[in-house]
């Protein structure tokens, strides 16, 4: 095996696990502020993909652009959302069972409703950069993968900075590891649930443009996205936005290495089988700090 | 008081009359007999719902056809369709239930193929003829004496037409290395006989024989695994979603080998609409074309065009007709709903289908069927058998357009 | 300043407090004593509005409390220490500080009120990096005290600020606590160090299962009986 192909098949791993990260941060956020277990969250990404599918094709916007549009739009949708439907399991006495079984649901009404807007067949999101790499000596790096991996590292750093710089971001984090505390020093628990919930689907959305730009869709490619999801948050750590991110390079390394190392048919094993031994010895994930 | 409450019965009493006629009426005028009913499955949500709309498409043409014709042994007919949503263990449980509990009169075929080859030995245990496109060879080597592929979706035979027009071109411009990628499942595997039968046969060296897991969430360390190998001939044994992302990755990384086979993914209406011009050029093969001539695909594009706005029906359209046509025949000519005498008949004589005449041997297959098709321009054309062929292939590969 | 006023509380079919009255004015420094459990940190979660009152009233500078979310009241200037520190451990002591100053009203004089609390907790300053979690007891105690302040308290409400800290600590942080009560500062202080606290506050209150069982000026409190055998173990 030449080094050549060792690095290219890292290169696409590593930039596969970013965008697995970016749709997987604001599920962790939820999971890990909120205790929702967000089912929803990877059919809500590829309600993003379908947006800018629908802008570029009929009036010729990028994705990036796009992505500008959809964004701020699933924001609102989620906050209402949030009002209508997460709000009120909040209150149940098993927030985690209650939510997975709402949001199961509502991830089936989402898949339908997509299939009746957009039909059922696949889709490819394909910018006029589409068919383009940059060629640096014997690598390649596809454009339209490039710009997915700079939309994941972009959305990645923005929430990590959210989180951290802003008061806003401060009160996700104190009402998550301390609510009570938080709300002695006036945070208001359901505001900033509503304001994570809608953060995290909107980063779907994000997460959903980006992975768009790698792969076709379909109505129900959320099914596939969400196994991703777990992937990256559960080697992350729940809540844990560094940890995602780690979690997604790791993802990617793994993915790579396999790929340059072993038949193409073992990747998926051995992703998730050293999934199985990680969780054997790091229960809590790569990162146990409750935080970032 | 009195008089308002046998004014309330009489009312009743009127009403439970006029509901009882209502339910009277349509038996009353069939006349001849009550509705056949056509039971089954198919996967109309979930991941292969777009192909299963298709399928329900053709075989509901086919029933307004006949009904409109004075239905099926002089009986109206009627589909039950159970939305198994792409999943082979609820299509076995529809199966079930259509055949013990609904007590259908027919089975319809079921798709995908793993569906189909997993419905198969149910359909023996109860006795009932299935026509259906079959899982692949595999699945007819069991010994079922009920099951038949009319047409048959038959990985094995899938690049036979391919080859059989790559022959003909000269041996010094056909291509030398081949690079295969197929995907990990029957239907992928099931491709690769005719790789290795007809690779040997023409002295074609496999460089590259890799296989691979859905989802394929990037292609470009195999595009440079065949490009740096100088593979002139890709072999992408596939579905849609890695289809696509092969080709894209073969068009980023500008790698343009002679000749580029897709396996399935091609098949789909969405790979010229989604695809564009970078679908062009694209191998394949298939089993029934709207622009072959046999009796009844004129009709068929007729229809489609009218009412989808498409110039040719797409494949599975056709297989779900053909299917319902070659169980027509069966019924028509055995003349009862009888299926041991449905399956004799169908074993002794011939069926006329858009697919052409078929007649089936002891495992319930016709002979070879295979067209080798090119994308030209966004169309199918039929390459191959020469008799059939509707446009010389472009051979070899232009390179990419930037 | 606040009057709590014949307040009611029930965690289902018990009775938590049972018709609780209690005054502080500006200025005042008051103490709450009592045995675990007698209801002490169920008064002041009320007052901060975490748990609602089946009846009674609450007055602060004449207006009722009762209804108000936690964050309004904190809004309204009632800050409370909750007992156990109740510290954000996935962050660093300056931002737990910080966000003390999370109200919108007081966020704009969040870096003066940084260099202030940094200015009377000098040790804080040199780990401000650190997470709030590394801390010893006595550390994190002045990190609770930073951040309560950081809020700009009108009223101050101290859950057992000395517990589970070694004296030398305890000693240091009730020498604080006089001191910010001589800046101005108006403080409900609540202890089971009964004597320290007494001799820090003007006026007291003791509890006992939920019902109010003594009231009076902490010297008097301190001289009586009752008070003697059942806290200062005389």
């Amino acid at each position: 095996m030449d080094a050549v192909l060792i690095i290219q098949s890292l290169i696409s791993g590593i930039m596969m696990g970013m965008v697995y990260a970016l749709l997987g941060v604001g599920f962790s956020l939820t999971w890990g502020v909120m205790h929702v277990i967000h089912i929803s969250h990877a059919a809500f990404g590829l309600i993003g993909a379908y947006l800018s599918y629908s802008l570029l094709q009929y009036c010729g916007v990028d994705p990036v652009v796009s992505a500008a549009v959809s964004v701020p739009l699933l924001f609102i949708t989620a906050c209402g959302l949030y009002q209508l439907l997460i709000r009120p399991i909040t209150r149940a006495q098993n927030i985690v069972m209650a939510s997975m079984i709402l949001t199961f649901g509502l991830a089936i009404i989402l898949e339908n409703i997509m299939a009746l807007i957009w039909k059922a067949d696949p889709r490819v999101l394909t910018p006029t950069y589409s068919s383009g790499a940059l060629i640096a000596g014997p690598f390649y790096f596809q454009y339209p993968h490039l710009v997915g991996f700079g939309l994941s590292v972009l959305g990645i750093t923005a929430i990590y900075l959210f989180l951290k710089k802003t008061y806003t971001g401060m009160a996700v984090r104190a009402a998550w590891q301390q609510p009570e505390a938080a709300q002695l020093y006036g945070v208001n628990l359901y505001r900033i649930s509503m304001i994570t919930f809608a953060l995290a689907v909107s980063t779907a959305g994000a997460g959903g443009i980006s992975l768009a730009l790698l792969n076709s869709f379909e109505p129900h490619s959320h099914n596939l996205w969400l196994i991703y999801l777990f992937l990256v948050v559960i080697v992350g750590g729940v809540g844990n936005v560094i940890g995602t991110a780690l979690a997604g390079l790791i993802i990617g390394v793994i993915t790579g290495l396999s790929m340059a190392f072993l038949p193409f048919q073992w990747v998926n094993l051995v992703t998730f089988g050293l999934l199985m031994i990680f969780l054997i010895f790091r229960p809590h994930g790569l990162i146990k700090q409750e935080g970032m | 008081m009195k008089e308002n409450r046998i004014k309330d019965f009489s009312m009743f009493l009127i009403t439970a009359v006029l509901c009882g006629l209502m339910l009277m009426t349509p038996a009353a005028g069939f006349g001849a007999g009550k509705t056949i009913v056509i039971g089954g499955s198919l996967p109309l949500t979930g991941a292969y719902a777009e192909t299963g709309q298709w399928i329900e498409k053709g075989m509901r043409f086919w029933a307004d056809e006949i009904n409109t014709k004075g239905g099926l042994l002089g009986r109206p007919v009627e589909f039950k369709i159970y939305d198994d949503q792409s999943d082979v263990g609820k299509a076995v449980t529809f199966a079930e239930k259509v055949i013990t509990v609904d007590k259908a009169d027919l089975l319809f075929g079921g798709y995908p193929g793993t569906a189909a080859r997993a419905v198969m030995p149910v359909a023996e245990k109860h006795k009932y003829v299935y026509v259906s496109m079959g899982g692949h060879m595999k699945s007819f080597l069991q010994g079922y004496t009920y099951s038949f592929g009319a047409p048959p979706l038959m990985g094995e035979w899938w690049y036979e037409g391919f080859f059989q027009w790559l022959a003909t071109v000269p041996a010094e411009k056909r291509p030398q290395k081949a690079a295969v990628y197929t995907i990990n499942n029957p239907v992928g595997l099931s491709l690769i006989d005719s790789i290795d039968r007809w690779t040997k046969k023409l002295n074609i060296k496999i460089v590259i024989n890799e296989k691979y897991n859905a989802p394929l969430a990037d292609a470009t360390a195999l595009i440079v695994k065949a490009k740096q190998s100088q593979c002139d001939i890709l072999f992408a044994n596939g579905f849609f979603p890695d289809g696509v992302t092969m080709m894209k990755a073969a068009k980023a990384l500008d790698y343009n080998p002679k000749a580029i086979v897709q396996g399935i993914g091609s098949v789909v209406p969405a790979w010229v609409k989604e695809l564009g011009k970078d679908g062009d050029y694209v191998f394949s093969g298939t089993v029934l074309s709207g622009q072959l001539k046999y009796p009844g695909n004129d009709k068929l594009n007729a229809y489609v065009k009218k009412t989808y706005n498409l110039n040719e029906y797409p494949l599975y359209f056709g297989f779900g007709y053909a299917w319902m046509q070659t169980l027509e025949q069966a019924v028509t000519g055995a003349k009862t709903l009888e299926q041991t005498k449905i399956r004799d008949w169908l074993k002794k004589n011939e069926v006329n289908t858009i697919a052409g005449s078929l007649t089936f041997d002891e495992r319930g297959l016709p002979a070879p069927i295979n067209f080798g098709t090119q994308l030209i321009n966004g169309k199918v054309e039929l390459i191959s058998p020469k008799n059939i062929q509707t446009r010389e292939p472009v051979y070899p590969k232009p390179a990419w357009e930037k | 300043m606040l009057s709590v006023e014949n307040i009611t509380v029930c965690y289902g079919q018990m009775k938590a407090l049972q018709g609780v009255s209690l005054e502080i004015s500006q200025g005042d420094m008051v103490a709450l004593i009592g045995a675990n459990g007698s209801g002490k940190s169920t008064l002041m979660n009320v007052i901060s509005g975490m748990i609602q009152a089946v009846s009674g009233e609450i007055i602060w500078e004449g207006r009722p409390l009762k209804g108000l979310s936690p964050d309004n009241i904190c809004q309204a200037g009632i800050i409370q220490v909750p007992e156990g520190r109740k510290l954000f451990p996935g962050m660093t002591v300056e931002e737990n500080i910080i966000m003390g100053a999370y109200h919108p009203n007081v966020r704009r004089q969040a870096p003066e009120s940084l260099q202030k609390v940094f200015s009377t907790f000098p040790r804080l300053a040199d780990r401000r990096r650190q997470f709030a979690g590394s801390l010893s007891g006595g550390e994190q105690q002045m990190v609770a005290l930073g951040r309560a302040l950081m809020a700009k308290p009108r009223l101050l409400m101290l859950d057992e600020p000395s517990l589970g800290l070694a004296p030398k600590a305890a000693a240091e942080i009730f020498m604080i606590i006089k001191e910010l009560n001589k800046e101005g500062m108006t403080i409900l202080l609540v202890s089971q160090e009964v004597l320290e606290t007494l001799s820090i506050t003007t006026y007291g209150y003791v509890l006992e299962n939920g019902i109010m069982a003594l009231k009076g000026p902490s010297r008097e409190l301190r001289e009586n009986p009752k008070v003697k055998t059942s806290y200062l173990g005389l």
